[in-house]
This record gives C-alpha cells, structure tokens and sequence, in this order.
C-alpha cells in the first residue's frame, strides 16, 4: 500500500443558499465549483461532510428550473420551490488530492488536503481557514481505510472536525445560518400586559417588512414581496384584531399606511403569480396550441417590470421612509406605566384567549352560512376571517400547548387552502379577462393567443366548479364536534370578555 | 434509477467496452453509478483493477437479501461503483433454473437499489439463455453494440424475434454500431445503408481503435488517458443519444 499526489487544483467555491435558509434547514447548501476542467455545482452536506449530485454547468444557476433534469433538480425542487439562490460565501481553494493504492494499483481510498481562504471579507485576519484533512473510504475496502485512519491518527495527531468547513466559514464572517424565517417564533408570557407584547409583534413584522425590501429592489425573486405583504397583512391583523391598545390617533394614521402598502404591492404580487403559473398556464393547453400562449407571457413580464419599477418608486418615496421611521419610533418608544388605553394593561393569555376563541365562532357562522347557491364573495369574506384567525393563532402560538394548537393550526391550513385555491381561480378568470382585453387593445395580439387565453380561463372555470364542489366537505372537517371542542377547550376564556377588545 | 443492459448474443463486439466507458461518463458526470459485471470472464472488473472474486461466488450474490451491498467495490472513480464477477457466473443459468421466478431474480436484486444509484449498468455475457432473459426483465433500456457484419445483424434478428415472442414491449432495444472499420466495404456499405430491420438504431458509430484495445494495458476508462481520440468522443456522443432517448 502506497500514496501517490494526484493534483494540486485551485478552485473558486461560493456557497449558495436561499434568502430563508431553506437548504441549510434541509441540512446542506449548494456548492458551485470553478476549475480548470470547467463549472460544476453540487450539494454539500453540512455535517456529515458528503456531497450529492455534482453536475457540469454552463450557465448561471438562479433557479431550480435553470437546471437540467438531473438528480440535483429532483433534491432541490420541493426545498428551493421558488426562491433564489444567493451566494452566501466566496472562498478560494487550494485542494491537493492524493490517492492511497494497493499492490494492483487500485484506489483503496482517497484523501484530500484543503486550504480554504474566504473572500471579499474585510477582516483580513479571519481569512485563512485552517487547513483540513479528508479521509474517503472506497467502498468494500473498509479494512485497509481503518488502518490508513490509525496511521493518521498515531503519526498526525491532527484535530477531529465536527463542525464542517461550511460552518466555520460562516462563523468566520459572522454570518448566522437560518437567521432568517418567515414565522413569527415569538416566545410570549401569559401574564405580560398585552401593550408590550403587541409592540413587539408590530416590531418584529416591520424587521421583517425591512429585511425583504432589498429582495425586492433587485427583484430576486418573488418571495421577497410574498413575506413583505404577510408582514403588512399580519400587521393590519393585529391592529384590527387587538384594539384598545394603541393610542386611537396611532391607530387610525397606521392602519390606513397599512392599508396603503397593501394597495402599492399588489399590482406586481398579482404579476408574479400569473407568471408562476405560467407552466401550468401552458400545460393546461392542448399540446399543438401550447406555444400560442408565449406572446402572454411577454406581456406579463413587461407589466410586471413596469409595476415593479413603480413598487420600487414607492417603497424608495419619502412617504414610505417616513412611514417606517415613524413606526418604528413609536414601537421603540418607552412606556408610560399609567395609560388611560382601556385593553392596554390586559394580560397577553386573555387577549389571545377571547380574540381567538371571537374568530373562531365568526369563522364557523360564516362558514355555516355559505350554501351551493353563495355568491364568490362569502367565501371571500371566509377566507379572509380564516387568515386573520390563522395570524391571531400565530401571533399567540407560543402561549399553549405546541402539539394541541399545532394540531388545530393544520386543521385550520387546509381549510385556507381550499378557500384559497377557489380565491385565487376567482380572481386569475377575472384578470386574464382584463389582460386578454388589454392585450388586445395594447398590441393588437394574434387570434390565436386570444384563443388559447380563452382556453386556459376554460379550464380554470371547470377547476373553479370542482373546488367549489368540495368545500362543503372541507369545511364539514374544519367544523366537525372533534375540532369545535379542542377550539373551546384551549381558547374559550374562562371569564366571558366577548366585549372586550371589539 | 435506470437499468441499462450492454448486451448482444454474439461475443466479441464491444459490450465490456461500452458498459464501461458509458458508466465512466454517467459518473463523472455525478450521476451515482454501478456497473455489474455478468459475465464470469471478468472483463469490465479487470479493467477497474478489481479481482473478478466474490465471496462465497454465485450463491452469495443471488442468495443476498440485505448483504448484496457488501459486494460491491469503489472503483478509481468518484461515484462509480462495482459488483465484481465471479467465475462461478458461468453457471447462473443453472443456479437459476432452480429459483422461484427465475426470469425475474436480478430485477428482485437489483430494485434494492433504486435510491442508491441514477445508472446501473450491466455488463452481459454473450449467448441467450436464462441469464439472458433476467437482464431483459431487469433493463429499461438494453444496448446492443453491432458490428456491421451479415453474422452480427443476423444475432440482433434473432433477439428483436424473441423479444417479440416474450412480450418484452416496455424494454427500449438500442441497437448501435460498434468496432466499426471504414476502411471494409462491408462495414462502410452497412454503416451508410442501415438495414430496416436495425429499428431504433442510434446514429453514433463507435470505430475500431487501438485506443480502445489499451484499456486492457490501462486497466482504466477509455476517456481518462485518451479523452481526445475519436472512439472516447464516439462514446460521448454516444451517453448523450442515449440520455436523449431516456427523456
């Protein structure tokens, strides 16, 4: 058994990650190569240190479908969904790989010493990594790599590493992997005077309100706008929902800013969902007209540059950065111990009780109400109580039992999903009819887009009558005495307080 | 995972060549890859430095429920794995004839791989027998390297007739030529004016090279010592027909 150097290679490395951390919390982060023999891109686990489908590229990788059909795609596509890669870390790499032979000449293992040196980090002393050894067994020569490890161990004495390279690049830059989540994971008291705690629910929604506008300036991708609007919605949730507890003046001024960012940034949401649903647009086609529908495509992406560059304009206005400061001084703003606020000194658990308890009852008489013959605009109005009792339960999670609210949390997600599957139909029939008239007037579009337009708000009708169809059942298992008990046993307040917080 | 079977009755006509460098190419590509060597002459693992030598030999690879990982040997190759020959294969046939299900023991085997591998290859002897029959119930697609002889267009006849006979409809039969010799009318006249019976015939033609004969001397994968010569890019050419035709 002998060692002989294989190579010396220096190469680029950038770790990619989304903006959510989504492959990090799936245990990796993907690594783009570049060497002499080209680009490549991988998956690298983040301990145990393994990699998995290395692929060849030839293009800049943003999006999962950007890659070829390979087994990388197949990993990345239910963790990456739509979000974007980001570079994370740039690192140079000098990787010097030696092979160990038996006496056929064959590979019994591999190893691979690597000197790793992050760039574009200002602090220039935390550059240099310290080197690493790696040890790769060749599978069914187990026996020999055990003694080739004890030779390392005896003559090298060399430092085991649990952490994994990634990780202790990032630590060396102070980057803190999944610090970024769109749940609230707000750990609240009971007791705490309900004034505070809804401070810091307004103020961890504008933090994240703030994190996602330069996602959305350079139009990343469209989640940024996505959790940006959540911020805002969970926002007006909660001054809708918990009254009595801002100052009637603050209330009034913010609500209607609220309002007012709802109103700018779903022009370019709107947008970005048709074109999400573009493929699917386009799949629901008979395969001969499918190409009819591209000319489409083109006009949503020129109106979605249009309305984002207006989005843009508004969030980069004077009334926009007024706004925030303005919030945000207020949130940040001591607190007078004497209030004359009625709800602000209630205790959190009681808020959260009768709000709750208030919006599942609206939740199951207007569910009750909906019969075969409503109009879409019942179900409208469901879903939007099923949004503000979803953010109320979110808001207020950490007060009860995880697996008990988890439970019914689930049970109130696929209630939302049904009534947002028919909400989302309603309103796509209802815009591709104003875009295909608009088409048509704008560019004069050819027939047969029309034609293949019309068929796709064919198929969205039929899909639309079919969702419809199932909601009574849907909603049979929202409401069924199972849930309605569980309902009442975590959130029906003890002392009746229905009139309060109204 | 997709079974890719390099086979053709007849012997001598470049199976162990192209299981090998096909799989090279799916690996180095970073698709995970096995290649099985069938046969018990034990080309394809003399070319990856493996002794052609399993413990326990036939028994232990179609009696192996949860072990057959075990069999399997890294080759020089990041992602590319092998299950070594074993003389004892040369009585498979027979080993088989005693089973339960006899045509459909390697597919059992071989499924336990399914989210271990992309590519399985496998590396057929020649004849068509009981063997024969497993890897046609085992293989998506089943590549049969064709030199441009009457004899060898006369073997792929007879296996596109028994397939017929078999109902083996879902198995994709490539047929391709290999060992080709421009410079032998017969060659050049088959090559240019393909037989209608050679249906589904891929259109890469992998030539007759010394390149290819040093393999033996390199024990090694034809594109790793001679990457530029026409019979390695023939073979490029040849994994990106066939990834065509997967998908």
């Amino acid at each position: 058994m002998h060692c002989e150097e294989l190579h010396t290679k220096v190469l680029q490395r950038t770790y990619f990650d989304s903006f959510d951390w989504r492959i990090y919390c799936a245990g990796g982060v993907i690594e783009e190569e570049i060497g002499t023999s080209g680009v490549s891109l991988r998956w690298r686990n983040v301990v145990p240190i393994e990699t998995f489908g290395n692929i060849s590229i030839n293009k800049k990788i943003r999006f999962v479908w950007d890659l070829p059909v390979c087994s990388l795609r197949e990993r990345l596509e239910p963790i990456l969904d739509v979000r974007a890669l980001l570079p994370l870390l740039c690192m140079n790499c000098q990787a010097h790989g030696l092979i160990v032979l038996n006496k056929d000449k064959k590979t019994v293992a591999r190893l691979s010493i690597e000197e790793n040196r992050i760039l574009g980090s200002t602090k220039s002393k935390s550059l240099k990594l310290p080197a690493i050894l790696y040890a790769e067994s060749v599978k069914g020569y187990d026996t020999v790599f055990k003694e080739i490890l004890q030779v390392i161990d005896q003559q090298l004495a060399l430092e085991v590493d649990d952490q994994g390279m990634v990780q202790r690049a990032m630590a060396a830059v102070e980057l803190q992997p999944a610090s970024y989540s769109s749940n609230l994971n707000l750990l609240l008291s009971p007791e705490t005077h309900i004034e505070v705690v809804m401070r810091n629910i307004l103020l961890r929604l504008l933090e994240m309100m703030q994190v996602n506008e330069r996602g959305i300036r350079s139009n990343l991708d469209s989640e940024f706008l996505h959790d940006f609007r959540i911020a805002v919605r969970r926002s007006r949730t909660a001054l809708g929902q918990i009254k009595g507890v801002l100052p009637h003046k603050i209330w009034v001024r913010f609500s209607r800013k609220f309002e007012w960012l709802g109103e700018i940034t779903g022009p370019t949401r709107d947008l970005d969902v048709y074109l999400l649903n573009f493929v699917a647009y386009k799949k629901s086609l008979p395969l001969p007209v499918r190409d009819d529908l591209d000319p489409f495509y083109y006009f949503l992406m020129k109106h979605q540059t249009i309305e984002h560059k207006k989005l843009v304009m508004h969030l980069e206005s004077a009334r926009y950065i007024k706004m925030t400061a303005a919030w945000l001084a207020y949130l940040k703003a001591p607190l007078s111990e004497r209030t004359t606020l009625p709800n602000a000194h209630c205790s959190t658990l009681d808020v959260a009780n009768s709000r709750i308890w208030h919006m599942v009852r609206r939740v199951v008489k207007e569910g009750e109400a909906i019969s075969a013959s409503s109009p879409p605009g019942d179900l409208h109005q469901l879903r939007k109580s099923c949004k503000k009792l979803r953010y109320l339960m979110d808001f207020f999670r950490s007060l009860y039992p995880t697996e008990e609210i988890n439970k019914l949390i689930n049970t109130l997600k696929l209630l939302q999903n049904k009534l947002g599957q028919y909400q989302d139909i309603h309103i796509q029939i209802a815009s591709l009819e104003t875009y295909r008239t608009q088409m048509k007037s704008e560019s004069g579009a050819a027939d047969r887009t029309l034609v293949a337009i019309d068929i796709v708000i064919q198929t969205l009708e039929q899909r639309q009558s079919h969702v419809r169809k199932m909601f009574k059942s849907r909603f049979a298992a929202f409401a069924e005495i199972k849930n309605r008990v569980a309902f009442r046993r975590l959130f029906k307040p003890k002392i009746q307080k229905d009139t309060l917080f109204q | 995972m997709k079974i890719i079977a390099c086979y053709n009755i007849k012997g001598g006509v470049g199976k162990t060549a192209t299981a090998v460098n096909l799989a090279y190419l799916a690996s180095r590509e970073g698709a995970r890859t096995l290649i099985m060597d069938l046969d018990p002459q034990g080309a394809a693992s003399f070319y990856f430095r493996v002794k052609p030598k399993i413990k326990g030999g036939l028994k232990t690879l179609m009696d192996s429920k949860q072990g057959l990982d075990e069999l399997i040997k890294g080759t020089d190759y990041a992602d590319l794995d092998l299950i070594p020959a074993d003389f004892s294969f040369r009585n498979m046939d027979l080993f088989l004839e005693d089973v339960k299900k006899p045509t459909r023991r390697l597919r059992k085997l071989l499924i336990n791989f399914d989210n271990d591998y992309d590519f399985v290859f496998l590396d057929c002897p020649p004849s068509i027998s009981l063997v024969s029959e497993n890897v046609f119930q085992a293989a998506d697609i089943l590549l049969v390297p064709t030199i441009p002889t009457i004899l060898s267009l006369r073997t792929y006849d007879q296996l596109l007739k028994f397939c017929k006979e078999n109902n083996l409809d879902d198995l994709l039969v490539l047929p391709f030529f290999s060992m080709v010799d421009m410079r032998k009318q017969l060659h050049r006249m088959i090559v240019e004016k393909p037989p209608k019976t050679l249906a589904g015939l891929l259109n890469t033609t992998i030539p007759y090279a010394s390149d290819v004969e040093r393999m033996g001397l390199n024990r090694a994968a034809l594109a790793t010592y001679a990457p530029k010569c026409r019979a390695a890019l023939a073979y490029e050419l040849l994994w990106d027909e066939i990834k065509e035709c997967m998908s």
